[in-house]
């Protein structure tokens, strides 16, 4: 009889990853938002986190829902950005993936029964954005506001993480912003190599390279 | 710009965070402060009901020149305290002149966003407090001497941020073998 092969996926088996130092990305993927999500991951692996993401296991025979669900419940961190939270196209649709992993999020904080793994998340709003008016349950939870550059982004997300529990020192978010053209840089590169298909570990590896040591 | 009580935000001599659990040894802090004419703002006593509380305190920590963070050994920080040493860190990052002091109590751990910084280690708050207070006046006035016996450098071994990171790198490698 042949052994089946089966393939390992990120973070079961022997793949498996420290829930205390990884942090779930739920931010858009689309072109504009490119290099606010550049942003947060290079802030993220800088502050000595792994990020997590749906695009971590590619097209597997899994449905997507359960994949992001597993990369959250083994996380103790996520980060959630609302920008796209607003009518797009001449259907003036908002996009709800984000408000939806968001709530597994948060009701993951209240399934933990050890205090030092209770997941932890953060919210990221644009200024001025009016998420209270679609999702009113989110008002009284404190979002960090940025006005929508990487500049303003990274101080919040890196105070954020800096703060935590499980953080190591961190360098200061001016020396991450100079150093981010590069980890954009060498993204490009993987992007021409790969086209939309850049496969997670090659991004957390490009920002490895290029974090302050 | 007016606080509570009448307090002008760009007055404001030092900001005070202090968990609940140190509640008492905090307002003590603020009082002996205050005493020294120092102007004190904290967020258990600045803030009236149905204020913004982050509004408000990044106001106070924009403004004032110096920051204290009490650490306890006692539990880890919750959420509001996590999230006003966020606020904190941030003021500091925006202006190198800023002091972000942290106060020790006891045998605590001190978080890594103050490693590097010279802090006040209280072993034994019943007998040390009034020494520590005028310690902290004078690192807060420039003027801490080599004979202050409270104050400390609070290092992070390096070390522990060069295992993160080799971690990380280690587990994409082997995520990128096995894809």
């Amino acid at each position: 009889m042949v052994a089946k092969e089966t393939r390992e996926h990120f973070g079961r088996g022997n793949l498996k990853t420290d829930p205390a130092t990884s942090v779930f990305i739920n931010c858009p993927y689309d072109r504009d938002f490119a290099p606010l999500f550049d942003a947060i991951v290079f802030a993220t692996v800088c502050c000595g986190f792994l990020p997590r993401s749906a695009l971590e296991s590619g097209s597997v025979a899994e449905p997507r829902m359960e994949r992001i669900t597993r990369a959250i419940f083994s996380s103790k961190y996520s980060i959630h950005d609302l920008s796209r939270c607003r009518g797009e196209s001449d259907e003036q649709l908002a996009r709800f993936n984000m408000p939806l992993e968001l709530g597994i999020a948060m009701a993951r904080r209240y399934t933990q029964t050890r205090n030092r793994l209770q997941h932890d998340w953060l919210l990221l709003v644009p200024e001025d954005h009016q998420y209270t008016r679609f999702v009113s349950d989110l008002a009284g939870y404190d979002p960090y506001r940025y006005d929508g550059r990487p500049e303003t982004l990274i101080p919040k997300v890196m105070a954020w993480l800096a703060t935590r529990p499980d953080a190591v020192a961190t360098p200061t978010p001016q020396d991450v912003i100079a150093l981010l053209p590069d980890f954009a840089a060498d993204k490009q590169a993987l992007h021409r190599q790969w086209g939309d298909e850049i496969p997670w570990a090659d991004i957390v590896l490009a920002a490895r390279a290029r974090s302050p040591a | 710009m007016l606080g509570v009580e009448g307090t002008l935000m760009n007055s404001i001599d030092v900001v005070v965070l202090y968990p609940p659990s140190a509640r008492r040894w905090g307002e003590k802090l603020v009082r002996q402060l205050k005493a020294q004419q120092l102007s004190v703002w904290d967020d258990r006593t600045a803030l009236a009901p149905g204020d913004d509380w982050r509004a408000e305190l990044e106001q106070a920590v924009d403004a004032a020149p110096a920051i204290v963070i009490m650490v306890t050994a006692r539990q880890r920080p919750d959420r509001h305290q996590q999230a006003a040493w966020s606020v904190a860190l941030q003021a500091d990052w925006q202006d190198s002149g800023k002091k972000l002091v942290p106060l020790l109590m006891g045998d605590a751990e001190v978080p890594s966003f103050l490693a590097g910084r010279q802090a006040l280690r209280v072993r034994e708050p019943k007998t040390e407090w009034d020494h520590a207070v005028r310690e902290l006046i004078g690192l807060l006035r420039g003027d801490a001497e080599k004979s202050d016996t409270l104050v400390v450098f609070a290092n992070e071994d390096p070390a522990k941020r060069a295992t993160r990171l080799g971690y990380i790198e280690q587990t994409a490698r082997q995520i990128k073998q096995a894809s």
